[in-house]
């Protein structure tokens, strides 16, 4: 069966956007620590505007429905380096190589107990996916994320220790995806395993993000009001947007510490660029700042693939059969005297 | 002849106010539209009566919980069912019944599921109405509801769902949402209401003035209800400034009731922790 | 030099490609040490998530009829591709290959789920081309 890409050369063409109120946009810490990507920003904005859609309002239209699946790794390979582009060719054959990688499996194994992927059309193979000549979806020499300060290493690890050995212990201990809580709709925009898939809603003054996992929603107001108070944790996340020409720029704060992002604590801050370089595209960048866990903030940058609506509804803790099932299978060894599945805490 | 003239203009004026006082009092309220030309509904909006608690007219009564006594007494409500009767077939009524005695058990609403149409509407908390061209958002405060109502040609609904499969088109000033393939999991209240799969909502919204909708939403069940009935209410605007929704989140508040008999035995819930 | 260049790429792949299942090990709920293979007719699919659920009567050595439940993958992918609810009607015959629960209930995890003809239930595996592969939408 044919691979679904949406093979872009334009996935690495800047969107050009007006200058004006590019610069203030970045945050001032980014300003002293990223000149190399506040100068991708003016660089990109110099030029003319470009020929997006518009809302009957006058805004760009950013709306329908896309994917976050991507063949871009998330971080640059290690073996990789300082490469932070392909070739065009080296990317074919990088994707190529991507969708078709399967985790190895036999009869017997960990792996092998699990349903065929393939069979449900849940492989990313199987569906929609952006390219791009970028090496991993993090910007910049390293390509990585950077590494967390050795403060939030020790909570990260103690949170780790205690969770060692009760991994089956209650539905707390399964993680927020698994207990059915919130999947990946907080800012940034990543993909998950499969249903990787958006809607972006526009109407007066607001941009609303729906992802198809666990059916949630961030709804961005564009008037310039301020962010909730600081005492009301979000684990989406409160976002604020703002157009800069054809660029919607949206602030996200008041993040809960319980949907940490690769680290990420409370103080969480991630600054979101959506501009639309052609129907079929969304070119997504954003910049992850927390100051108790990273002493600077890191970028990244992908292409967002558009697809056929609509989102299908994913009800989770309506069906969830499999929190009850993985807590009387522990219940189950544990009055055989084996210790539950330990392998199922590192994500298997 | 000049004063009868006079008389008479004065008359035919005074007449005129007259008429148009009347027609002014009897045309509906047209309200401002969107830059593509619709009614605009775009806002936060929230119903403001205790049909949750029970769609029909009821006293006020003790709650379920002893000790939070009048903290979570049931509060009263007139009704938003039309006729306050809902008729439903001989062989349903026991199931209503039963419903009705087993409820703080048996309503979703206890495990944090999604409430489907309408209960979502008249939920306790607030939702936004994002108003496209192509679609209509409307994203719930509740357990992060979410409905896309798809202004095109509708097609079947290939599932069933909590939410439902909507499509919209407009009459006039009203948004006229047709809804199926909504599951028969969902009640209509806090009293047991219920309905079948083959429930099939038509919802109304209509603006009544600048912060107020009419909501009408016609049920039909011939599974379970012997004619189509009618609710209505009003939806009132979140005026407050910078009025926003937040999150409602409660899958985590009713883990412990759902999971708690398979925990291992010593350890405790750790609820928003 | 073009050689070299995708040669690493391919390592690159190798250390990056990383099973995508951190949701939900079934690993936890279903015994690799305890395969099995179920032949019955179909009584329901549930088309849910975060897991569809195939029930299915299961007829026992003793003759007596058994009433199993099966895991499979969220049906939203099948949904995109045209499938709906009348796709996988009450009374089909299927074989399910798989794993049994670990705490003896009668579930399992369908690994493999086929028509009693062998035809695939769904899709076929990525890159066979199967028959009864039907176009994304």
């Amino acid at each position: 069966m044919s691979n679904r890409f949406v093979a872009k050369a334009s996935a690495v063409m800047f969107t050009v956007v007006p200058l004006a109120g590019v610069l203030a946009a970045v945050p001032a810490f980014a300003q002293s620590q990223g000149k190399a990507q506040t100068a991708l920003f003016a660089k990109e904005a110099a030029g003319k505007a470009s020929a997006a859609p518009r809302t009957p309002d006058g805004k760009p239209d950013l709306s329908g429905y896309f994917t976050t699946s991507t063949t871009v790794p998330f971080e640059r390979p290690k073996d990789l380096g300082a490469k932070e582009f392909f070739t065009p060719e080296e990317a074919a054959a990088y994707a190529k190589r991507s969708l078709a990688a399967k985790a190895p499996t036999g009869p017997g194994t960990y792996a092998d107990v699990h349903y065929d992927m393939a069979q449900f059309g849940l492989e990313k193979d199987q569906n929609k996916v952006s390219t791009g000549i970028r090496t991993s979806i993090v910007t910049g020499p390293e390509g990585r994320v950077p590494p967390v300060l050795p403060a939030a290493r020790q909570r990260q690890v103690a949170k780790q220790a205690a969770n060692r050995g009760h991994e089956f212990d209650g539905p707390e201990n399964r993680g927020l995806a698994e207990q059915c809580i919130v999947w990946n709709g907080a800012p940034p925009m990543t993909a998950g395993g499969y249903n990787s898939n958006i809607q972006v809603s526009q109407g007066e003054g607001y941009v609303a993000i729906t992802s198809e996992m666990i059916h949630d929603t961030r709804i961005i107001p564009t008037d310039g009001r301020p962010h909730v108070d600081p005492s009301i944790r979000l684990l989406l996340g409160d976002g604020r947007g703002h157009w800069e020409g054809d660029t919607l720029v949206v602030d996200t704060t008041n993040f809960s510490a319980r949907n940490s992002f690769r680290g990420s604590d409370e103080n969480l801050h991630v600054v979101e660029r959506f501009s639309r370089p052609s129907a079929d595209t969304l070119k997504y960048q954003f910049t992850v700042e927390d100051p108790t866990v990273w002493d600077k903030p890191w970028f990244g940058e992908m292409s967002i693939a558009k697809i056929d609506g609509p989102l299908f509804e994913y009800a989770c803790t309506e069906g969830n059969y499999g929190m009850r099932n993985n807590l009387t299978g522990a219940r189950a060894d544990e009055a055989k005297g084996i210790k539950p599945n330990g392998r199922a805490a590192l994500g298997e | 002849m000049q004063n009868r003239l006079q008389s008479l203009s004065i008359a035919n004026i005074a007449l005129l106010a007259l008429i148009a006082t009347c027609a002014s009092a009897q045309a509906p309220y047209k309200a401002p539209r969107t830059a593509d030309g619709k009614p605009d509904l775009n806002g936060i909006w929230q119903a403001l009566n205790t049909a949750d608690w029970d769609i029909q007219a009821h006293a006020a009564a003790a709650g379920p919980v002893f000790s939070l006594a009048a903290d979570f007494a049931i509060p009263p409500g007139p009704g938003i069912v039309e006729g306050n009767e809902i008729p439903y077939l001989p062989a349903m009524a026991d199931k209503h019944k039963q419903n009705l005695a087993n409820r703080f058990k048996d309503d979703p609403e206890v495990k944090c599921y999604l409430p489907g149409v309408p209960r979502a509407t008249y939920m306790p908390y607030p939702f936004q109405i994002i108003q496209g061209q192509k679609n209509i958002l409307i994203s719930y405060e509740y357990a992060s509801a979410v409905r896309n109502i798809d202004m095109g040609k509708p097609t079947p609904a290939p599932v069933d769902s909590w939410m439902g499969w909507s499509f919209g088109h407009w009459e006039g000033d009203s948004l006229v949402i047709d809804v199926t393939g909504l599951n028969d999991k969902t009640w209509f209240d806090r009293a047991g209401n219920f309905h079948s799969d083959a429930l099939h909502v038509t919802e109304r919204y209509t603006p009544r003035s600048a912060d107020v909708l009419m909501y009408e939403a016609t049920i039909e069940d011939p599974k379970t209800f012997s004619r189509s009935w009618k609710i209505s209410m009003p939806l009132y605007r979140h005026v407050e400034k910078n009025a926003q929704l937040l999150e409602f989140k409660c899958v985590e508040f009713a883990e412990e009731l759902l999971y708690g008999a398979y925990r291992k035995k010593g350890t405790g819930p750790n609820i928003g922790k | 030099m073009k050689k070299i260049a995708i040669a690493l790429a391919a390592t690159s792949i190798l250390l990056a490609a990383a099973p995508l299942w951190a949701h939900h090990s079934f690993a936890a709920e279903f015994d690799p040490q305890k395969p099995i293979k179920l032949t019955g007719t179909v009584t329901e699919m549930e088309w849910i998530n975060p897991h569809s659920w195939i029930h299915i009567d299961v007829k026992g050595p003793d003759g007596k009829v058994v009433n199993w439940m099966v895991e499979g993958g969220s049906p939203n992918a099948l949904l995109r591709r045209g499938f709906t609810k009348a796709s996988l009607p009450a009374g089909s015959e299927i074989v399910i290959e798989g794993y049994q629960a670990k705490d003896g209930s009668n579930r399992a995890n369908g690994r493999d789920i086929t028509f009693a003809d062998g035809k695939r239930l769904f899709l076929g595996s990525t890159g066979t081309g199967s028959p009864d592969e039907k176009p994304e939408k």
